[in-house]
């Protein structure tokens, strides 16, 4: 029962940080495909976020970079939101928490693989309805 | 008189402070919000909004680093403390000046 209520989901890195993603919709592939392109082209305008010419590794950073963007909810991390995790002090409370890839610290990169890594991990869970005790959260 | 136009219950509306007025005003939206609204200059309440968009996202423990920073953990706390007080603190015929029963003057 307590599935069907449940928006969420989280992930852990191996720092100990923990990550709230919301439970994608099933619009995923294309949000995320959508995004993503939007990042590459953010990152590189010159490529226009096209595939055609960048490697395996550049398509899964920004896959991961959208799940960020698209899905996080919340963390027990700063580097999602621009800052270094030991600098809470430096927090504005005037401004709005908002995940942008680009104002990710240069140190955060891994944890990016490693947090995108286990929220596709995770959500194939959700798209997995054989087993009962890892059915998806909608009817 | 303004635009001619008396206020019969006290003093000419030119003789108020902006402080008083404004206090007429933020009564009369209040009494009627579904026409009105007033807000002060200066005193919107996007910071206040801000400060609970970082409280969603934060995540324990630094959630809590935050909450102290800002200085809210201080105030539940005293909250907290004040309805302790408040429900299981002091009973009829004692005061905070009463020694307590274990103490040396009890």
């Amino acid at each position: 029962m307590s599935d069907i209520l449940k928006d969420s989901f989280t992930v852990k890195d191996s720092t100990g940080g923990e990550y709230s993603f919301k439970i994608p919709s099933i619009v995923f592939d294309m949000q995320v495909s959508y995004k993503a392109a939007e990042i590459r082209r953010r990152a590189y305008p010159d490529g226009g976020g096209a595939l055609g010419s960048i490697d395996f590794q550049a398509v899964q950073f920004s896959r991961y970079c959208a799940f960020l963007e698209l899905y996080l909810l919340g963390a027990n991390r700063l580097w999602p939101y621009g800052l270094a995790d030991d600098a809470i002090e430096k927090l504005d409370p005037k401004t709005q928490p908002a995940v942008n890839f680009e104002k990710f610290p240069v140190t955060s990169a891994d944890l990016v693989y490693e947090v995108g890594g286990a929220f596709e991990e995770a959500y194939a869970q959700f798209r997995r309805p054989g087993d009962p005790d890892k059915r998806p959260p909608g009817p | 008189m303004i635009q001619g136009h008396r206020n019969p219950f006290g003093k000419a509306l030119r003789d108020y402070t902006v402080a008083e007025l404004d206090f007429v005003l933020e009564m009369a939206a209040l009494d009627d919000p579904e026409h009105y609204s007033f807000s002060r200059a200066g005193a919107k309440d996007a910071p206040a909004a801000a400060m609970t968009g970082w409280v969603n996202v934060l995540r324990e423990p630094l959630k809590q680093r935050y909450l102290e920073l800002i200085g809210v953990a201080q105030g539940i706390r005293s909250v907290a403390a004040w309805q302790a007080r408040a429900t299981g603190g002091l009973k009829p015929g004692f005061s905070r000046k009463t020694p307590p029963a274990d103490g040396p003057g009890g």
